[in-house]
């Protein structure tokens, strides 16, 4: 019963990070229909630069409102100067955000090498109540929640409406005065911010690679599709029920396997129903 | 039917031939092969994903897969002569079944499932693997064994390949070009246009979708099969994303769907890169920018491509 | 002799409104059925079902003693059934030319001189045959209509269904298309003509059936339907 409750915990808190990833790929492909295949190589870029600030001396705390920024900015102006003038074709979009990936995964590793890295970890392993306690992981998973609590309070602003009016009708929103290019620039920038914030706060749990990015995009679109494809309420429920089902494979088969599942879901889902398990097309929050 | 280009193409492809006769440079050699096979490997993304507009994102599975139904074959004890042969069979029937499979998805939700199930049997040939009593691993990240059909060591091992792979170039351009200027190849476009009038006409989209699946498929396969017997060796590296990735580029920058452009570009590329000892890394820091900036030219605000 | 074509009972409703409760008509050989109606009312829906891209929710067309309800657009195409779109939609990267001949050989592996030819003759009679190797999206709107008729016809087709195929025409063209469409219905091709415009279905057609936004419709001779100035058409 132990095992089960500590893997179910563990399961949980690595499904706030999925969250977090998931959600700001779910944000995207709200606001502007544009599936984002580089947005693992941001869940990367954020375990990378955490990296570099350690190797710096800085700690990977330190490190998360550096790899937030960078990530914004990086982001914001990859939309603005390579998807905007081609955003209309999907398709399109697609190969380029895969161009990008995996331009980006080869930046990598011409700075950092092919090789593995790692982290150490600042918070420790307690014992508590006869179950191990990764105190690093409640803490992330802490943060993770928050970031999400922020994000889904300011979608209830102002600020938010105009998001939502955006991801419902772009033409319409443009009509009322809302600058939606804008909008849809800075959007991509924060889920690029917050796919490499969920970099930072996982980097102490794995190895740091150049195509780690590859996994966390897979969850992500899982995630997305197994929620319903815009729905955020929905991205966040799938992204904790997929934690916990990776979380279960990884343990009672092999972390491959784990893999392999999201994908499986993937390609199950998109074919049973393209617009997800809970929503439909055009329902949007 | 452009003439002129048929019969370049035939002029190269003859002058090709007398290398080896020319030379015994390994190198060259070498070069030239990994040209032949990976140009017919994006040949059949081009017409697949080109001309019959079914963009997909797994490509890499029809040109790993192929190797690895080699390695299997090999492993089940087939006689060496048979293995290239049913191994593509294998695979263009995989094909045909994966395009029956996906018959309602198109554009983004193709190129997703598609990528997603080379990724999983990425992953899954990663992840299977034992090792046998003495000692061997079977599987895993150093891959399958294949048999070959002439031992690496023989004299004229690089002859061989180096014929074998431009004569099934030779010939997989010309039949696919032929395909493309002929009737079959109208309707394939014309449904690639607009499935919903070619319906209208008495066009069957998925009979069509099956047959493009299957012959896209087959012809990665052929490079795929090659590879195989080339290396040896069916490996991890043959599934991935980057290969799938690559096969798109070229086509699209090539000139999606033309057949002849493509293959142009990507015997050019493959022949310049390698000339010039291009790292993978660079190679694919090239391909994606050009991918990026490709996009940016041919379908940028205002343009229709 | 039995009518070419029976709609019954034909039921669709669409995102909770429903559109079409119940219609039924019939259109025999060398008949030309005029479809009018306000915007909304399903006219284009009910050339949708009969041509297999739009299943009804309930109600039977038979076509030549089949059931087309049951059947796959391209299945139904080829048993005799073209059709025009509202909205032109030309195969923009092939020819004018390819256009056509891609429906004429639909139903063959090698082109044959006498399909070319037919190509060549049908696109000499919707007037395009100076244009044969333009790409099909450089086409005037009135030329892309033209195009749609002429790959319509490219099937001999005995049913041929035609969505406004008269908008943005000039007179000239107007003309020369009614001179075509009457010989065509002459020699006993049965069509179902969408159009708002009094004029041409009086010209053009035997009965009209007017749809309503209930979902219901009238269905009787042009002179009387349309001397009726308080219809909606």
């Amino acid at each position: 019963m132990e095992q089960e409750l500590q893997l179910a915990l563990s399961g949980l808190l690595a499904g706030f990070t999925y969250a977090l990833v998931a959600v700001g790929l779910t944000l995207v492909f709200g606001i502007m229909r544009v599936v984002n295949l580089s947005h693992g190589a941001f869940f990367a870029l954020g375990a990378f630069v955490t990296y570099g600030v350690v190797q710096w001396g800085g700690g990977s705390f330190l490190a998360l409102p550096v790899v937030f920024l960078l990530s914004l900015l990086l982001g914001m102006g990859l939309e603005r100067w390579v998807l905007r003038p081609v955003r209309r074709h999907h398709a399109v979009v697609a190969i380029v955000t895969l161009a990008v990936a995996i331009f980006m995964e080869q930046v990598f590793q011409l700075v950092w090498g092919p090789d593995y890295h790692s982290i150490p970890r600042e918070l420790p392993l307690v014992r508590f109540m006869g179950t191990a306690v990764d105190l690093q992981q409640i803490v992330a998973a802490l943060v993770a929640v928050a970031l999400l609590l922020v994000l889904f309070g300011l979608l209830r602003t102002k600020i938010g409406m105009a998001v939502r009016l955006v991801a419902q009708d772009a033409e319409g929103a443009a009509l009322v005065g809302i600058d939606v290019p804008r909008v849809q620039t800075v959007v991509f920038g924060v889920a690029c911010g917050l796919a490499a914030v969920a970099g930072n706060l996982t980097a102490f749990a794995h190895s740091i690679y150049p195509a780690m990015g590859r996994v966390p995009l897979v969850m992500s679109l899982a995630v997305v599709i197994f929620g319903g494809l815009g729905n955020v309420h929905a991205a966040l429920v799938a992204g904790l029920i997929l934690g916990l089902v990776a979380s279960g494979v990884s343990f009672y088969v092999s972390p491959e396997w784990s893999y392999v599942t999201m994908l499986l879901v993937i390609a199950v889902g998109l074919l049973t129903r393209p617009s997800g398990l809970l929503g439909r097309v055009g329902r949007r929050d | 039917m452009n003439r002129t280009a048929v019969l370049a193409v035939v002029l190269v492809v003859a002058s090709l031939a007398a290398v080896p006769w020319l030379t015994e440079d390994r190198f060259l050699l070498n070069l030239l092969i990994l040209a032949n096979i990976y140009t017919i490997y994006v040949l059949g993304w081009d017409f697949l994903g080109g001309l019959a507009g079914h963009t997909s994102g797994g490509h890499a599975l029809s040109f790993g897969g192929a190797a690895y139904l080699a390695g299997l074959l090999t492993l089940a004890g087939c006689p060496a002569w048979s293995i290239p042969a049913l191994a593509l069979l294998g695979i263009a029937l995989v094909g045909a079944g994966l395009g029956w499979l996906f018959r309602r998805l198109e554009g983004v939700y193709l190129l997703l499932v598609t990528l997603a199930v080379a990724e999983v049997a990425h992953e899954l040939v990663l992840a299977l693997g034992f090792t046998t009593p003495e000692g061997y691993t079977i599987g895993g990240e150093g891959g399958l064994p294949v048999a070959p059909l002439l031992a690496r060591e023989a004299e004229r091992f690089y002859g061989y390949l180096f014929w074998t792979s431009l004569f099934a170039l030779a010939l997989t351009l010309l039949v696919l070009y032929w395909i493309r200027c002929s009737l079959p190849g109208l309707k394939i476009r014309a449904l690639a246009q607009d499935v919903v009038v070619a319906q209208t006409v008495g066009l069957n989209p998925d009979r069509f979708r099956v047959v493009t699946f299957a012959a896209g498929t087959a012809v990665g396969g052929l490079a795929g099969v090659l590879y195989a017997q080339y290396m040896g060796v069916a490996a991890p590296s043959t599934l991935s994303l980057e290969l799938s990735f690559v096969a798109m580029t070229v086509s699209i920058a090539g000139g999606k769907g033309t057949i002849i452009g493509p293959a142009v570009l990507s015997y050019a590329l493959n022949v310049l890169l390698g000339w010039l000892w291009v790292t993978p890394v660079v190679r694919l820091l090239l391909y994606s920018s050009v991918a990026i900036l490709a996009a940016r030219w041919l379908f940028g605000r205002g343009r229709e491509a | 002799m039995d009518p070419l074509l029976v709609v019954s009972r034909l039921t669709k409703a669409f995102n909770g409104v429903q559109l079409l409760r119940g219609v039924g008509f019939h259109v025999g050989a060398g008949e030309v059925l005029g479809l009018a109606g306000p915007n909304g009312t399903g006219k284009t829906t009910i050339l949708n079902i009969i041509c297999g891209l739009v299943r009804p929710d309930a109600g039977a067309v038979i076509f030549d003693g089949h059931d087309l309800t049951e059947l796959p657009p391209h299945r139904i195409a080829g048993l005799g059934v073209g059709r025009t779109f509202q909205l032109p939609r030309p195969m923009r990267d092939l020819t004018v030319f390819e256009n056509v001949v891609v429906a004429v050989a639909a139903g063959r592996s090698i082109l044959r001189p006498r399909d070319r030819a037919k190509a060549r003759d049908l696109l000499a009679r919707v007037g395009l045959g100076d244009q044969e190797q333009w790409p099909a999206g450089r086409l005037s709107s009135g030329a892309l209509r033209r195009l749609e008729v002429a790959r319509a016809l490219a099937t001999c087709p005995r049913l041929l269904l035609l969505d406004e195929p008269f908008a943005a025409l000039s007179i000239k063209e107007e003309r020369e298309l009614m001179a075509l469409l009457k010989s065509i219905s002459r020699q006993g091709v049965a069509m179902i003509l969408v159009s708002h415009r009094r004029r041409i279905l009086r010209q053009l057609a035997h009965r009209v059936l007017v749809t309503t936004a209930e979902g219901t419709f009238r269905e009787g001779t042009p002179g009387e339907l349309l001397a009726d100035r308080g219809l909606e058409v």
